[in-house]
């Protein structure tokens, strides 16, 4: 009997031992792989918001982080539905301790709460003093004008993470504008390329019988939306000044911040747009209806509309098929004294991967964040598995000899990628994670092609002019988007600036939309005069001090 | 329906003329009032076993448009459905027992008129209804207690529903005590009295409380969203809204526009799927549960 207690106690003492025993090991160098060199895979504890599209286990994503880091990731899930305030739940229970990665996209502010509120997360900024964020340091060389981490430290210079982008070209350059293409031909006119063509031109399908059916004044010449992209305003402002989204920031000559509406060239948008609405050309409608309004009359069997604005056609029917293909895209116009912008606002970086203050072994935890931050990680995390899902070119030409392939996006990139089976299309799979990875999309989505020709004159696998036409078009307006010395990249600001901004932002952009819609469509705004409309904005909306804060914050971020 | 039963009651007295008119006002309003329920209901049948293209176009009515099992197979290719679809089944039955066997042991205490500190024990019980810890006051009692990502974090918090239970103590109070007399003359405990007597005079409203109970616990989404980071445990409406989530799209994070088409058809046929999916069952359970419904439920007034 006391020798099978011995016993006991001895295996009981082994098991206790043998969780240590695999602890043995430590960290290759910066940017040697295995990160982890110990004989047994490290395990990290992993809180990701759940996915009904993804498979966890067996994970194709997963499998290639473990197998090439030595690492074992275990995952727990947070819902779908508002993962965040589950997650706030958690922070303010204490139940974040069993994590060592929060693996949840945040934006600057809300991982300030987390760190501030709660101090569950870990600043990191000194793991990229320290160069071990070998992959995130080559991606910041690489594309300098993406402030790939500098978009992601707040004022106080702390970093909670390893960041994701996403770029998203399209949505970069979403006000695009649409042209009824048969009734250019059928009025034999010229695509407007300045905005006194485009005048002429709504004119003209104004006063003519532009879809021919016999009547002349059936045509709506010119109408839009309030959908993704669908405002008439920043088309054609951009041809005067250069106005982005959300606080309508640009910089003036000497690299101050400003905004888009102290400049003469918008005060002369928005009478160009009053003059369109005045004349008819320009339907009042266009502020209030919304895509599904906007499709049933842009979609009507009578063909009865000129020009929409969108960011895509795809909210008027499939790709291939009429009406949506009456509409083909411009691109920007040049206005009268030779502007040409895209309104442009890129695609942001949020924080991702964040290491958590009791992560057991932070360094590593963080490294295999940083791990993932490389093309290869989103041609993966996006795209799926080489060749299930894509090609490279020389490997695709070399199976389907004689095939023509073209870039999605025009530009001058090289053509890198053939993708085929979008992993987004299969309702489950087990080859990715969805959304929450820690992306860096480098050029890859530049880099994308189609194929044009299939030896018959066909498209193949971007089976549909629509999406074609899009991603051409898209790449008209990244060529003109604002320079650095125009754009204001995202700005991060400090607890006590946010405080100040808070009072004022919305209220701004909120008087500054409605006041110029109100002129637009002739109802009584203070656009009328100038001065009340400046005096309003200074004296009573802060627009000094939001200005001040902003030019504050990127002066202490971008200025060189 | 004969013509004779139309004109004469059941005691042979005429129905006067005004009295037929005021029926048939009485029939149609009620036929109106149905039409109103019903025609929805049809129209969400009818939706999800049309193809996503006939219902983003909003062409279906009443029958389906192209009919087929799209929605169906679309839902149902979700991973963990199934289990999900066990877990409220487990759920409703486990739980739904548990409430009722708490509620009834609760409930008849306090129907009696013998019990001392009665008033104090319901003021406690009513302060619950009107103040409770709040969101992260319940997790971390639910932590301490070492509940989180159990099958228990579901079943105990809603253990007794204090309206439920209020309304089964009004139901047991008018039991006439007569009937307690009656069997304790004739040698009948308490226990015995309980089980004997009481619950089988209140079938009535414990087959009401039950699907109170039930329809709660079938449809529970909140206790599962904050407690549970184990999808293995997800009860159906997680994984339901899970799927309905993600056929949503927002722009922002959409990188090809034809993601935003393709979604939006089929989000819309989706949504009449799920809604098939999630409450035909119950939808089904009625019916046997109606006719104690007839009978009326009890919370205070004197009728049934």
């Amino acid at each position: 009997m006391k020798k099978l207690a011995l016993l006991l106690t001895l295996v009981l003492l082994c098991s206790f031992c043998l969780p240590a025993f695999a602890e043995d090991g430590g960290l290759s160098e910066p940017g040697v792989l295995p990160i982890w060199t110990g004989s047994e895979p490290a395990v990290i504890r992993v809180l990701t918001p759940d996915n009904a599209k993804v498979i966890w286990e067996d994970n194709e994503y997963t499998k290639w982080i473990e197998e090439s880091c030595n690492v074992k990731l275990e995952f727990e899930f947070l819902p779908v539905e508002n993962p965040k305030d589950k997650l706030s739940a958690m922070a303010a229970a204490g139940e974040l301790e069993k994590f060592d990665v929060i693996n949840i996209q945040y934006s600057l502010t809300e991982c300030g709460t987390l760190d501030t509120q709660y101090g569950a997360i870990r600043d990191v900024s000194d793991f990229f003093e320290e160069g071990l964020a070998v992959n995130c340091d080559a991606a910041v060389a690489a594309h300098p004008e993406q402030y790939l981490i500098s978009s992601i430290t707040t004022g106080e210079g702390k970093i909670y993470g390893i960041p994701k982008i996403q770029i998203a070209p399209q949505n970069e350059t979403k006000y695009k504008l649409w042209i009824n293409q048969g009734w250019l031909e059928n009025l034999d006119i010229e695509v407007p390329t300045t905005t006194e063509e485009f005048y002429e031109m709504l004119v003209r399908f104004k006063e003519e019988d532009a879809n021919g059916n016999g009547d002349p004044n059936d045509e709506i010449p010119f109408i839009t939306s309030t959908g993704f992209g669908g405002t008439a305003n920043k088309f054609l402002t951009n041809a005067f000044v250069f106005e982005g989204d959300g606080d309508l920031f640009l910089l003036d000559e000497e690299g101050h911040v400003t905004t888009s509406y102290l400049q003469d060239g918008w005060f002369e948008a928005t009478e160009f747009l009053k003059k369109l609405c005045d004349e008819g050309l320009l339907s009042p409608e266009s502020f209030t209806y919304n895509n599904d309004a906007l499709k049933a009359v842009a979609c009507a069997d009578e063909d009865i509309v000129g020009v929409v604005t969108n960011s895509s056609c795809a909210f008027m029917g499939q790709s291939d098929t009429y009406p949506r293909l009456r509409y083909i895209p411009i691109a920007p116009l040049t206005g009268p004294e030779g502007v040409c912008y895209s309104a442009y606002a890129a695609s942001s970086t949020q924080t991702c991967w964040m290491v958590t203050a009791w992560a057991k072994n932070p360094e590593l935890c963080f490294r295999v964040g940083d791990f993932q931050f490389q093309e290869e990680g989103y041609l993966r995390g996006r795209y799926g598995i080489e060749p299930d899902n894509w090609m490279y070119v020389e490997d695709y030409l070399a199976k389907y000899p004689g095939q023509k392939l073209e870039l999605l996006i025009a530009g001058d990139h090289e053509m890198k990628y053939v993708m085929y089976n979008d992993i987004r299309d299969q309702t489950v799979n087990n080859l990715y994670w969805y959304e929450h990875m820690p992306y860096y999309a480098g050029d890859v989505d530049f880099e994308n092609c189609y194929v044009a020709d299939d030896g018959n004159g066909k498209l193949q696998n971007w089976d549909n002019n629509g999406t074609v036409r899009q991603n051409t078009i898209t790449g008209y307006y990244q060529a003109v988007k604002p320079g650095p010395d125009v754009y204001v990249p995202t700005l991060a600001y400090s607890a006590e600036e946010l405080e100040v901004l808070g009072k004022y932002q919305a209220d701004l952009r909120k008087y500054v939309k409605e006041q110029q819609t109100k002129y637009i469509i002739g109802d009584v705004s203070d656009l009328a005069d100038k001065e009340v409309f400046l005096s309003k904005l200074y004296n009573e909306l802060g627009l000094q001090q939001v200005l001040d804060i902003a030019d504050a914050a990127y002066q202490r971020q971008y200025a060189k | 329906m004969t013509a004779a039963h139309k004109t004469v009651r059941k005691n042979k007295i005429g129905i006067t003329h005004s009295e037929k008119i005021f029926y048939f006002a009485v029939n149609l309003v009620l036929a109106l009032f149905f039409g109103m329920i019903l025609l929805p209901l049809i129209n969400i049948v009818a939706s999800s076993f049309s193809t996503a293209d006939a219902v983003g176009k909003g062409k279906v009515l009443l029958w389906p448009v192209q009919p087929t099992l799209e929605g169906y197979k679309a839902v149902f290719t979700y991973k963990g459905i199934w289990r999900a679809y066990g877990n409220t089944i487990f759920y409703t039955v486990v739980g739904t027992t548990m409430d009722m066997a708490m509620t009834l042991m609760c409930a008849y205490p306090l129907a009696r008129r013998n019990l001392p500190l009665k008033k104090p024990v319901v003021m406690l019980f009513m302060f619950t209804m009107l103040f409770s810890g709040g969101m992260i006051p319940s997790y971390i009692l639910m932590k301490n207690l070492g509940l989180l990502n159990t099958v228990w974090c579901l079943l105990l918090p809603g253990l007794i529903s204090v309206y439920n239970l209020i309304v089964c103590r009004t139901f047991m109070q008018n039991i006439p005590t007569d009937i307690e007399e009656a069997a304790k003359i004739d040698g009948c405990s308490d226990i015995r009295y309980f089980f004997s007597m009481v619950l089988p005079l209140s079938t009535t409203v414990m087959a009401v409380l039950s699907l109170y109970y039930a329809v709660g616990h079938w449809n529970e989404y909140f206790n599962p969203w904050l407690y549970l980071t184990n999808p293995n445990l997800y009860p159906l409406q997680m994984i339901l809204r899970t799927i309905l989530i993600q056929n949503s799209f927002d722009p922002e994070s959409v990188t090809s526009e034809e993601d935003i088409l393709g979604n939006k058809a089929l989000q819309d046929l989706l949504k009449y799927s799920l809604i098939i999916v999630s409450s035909a069952p119950i939808l089904m359970a009625y019916p046997w549960v109606k006719r104690f419904f007839m009978k009326g439920v009890m919370l205070g007034a004197l009728k049934g």
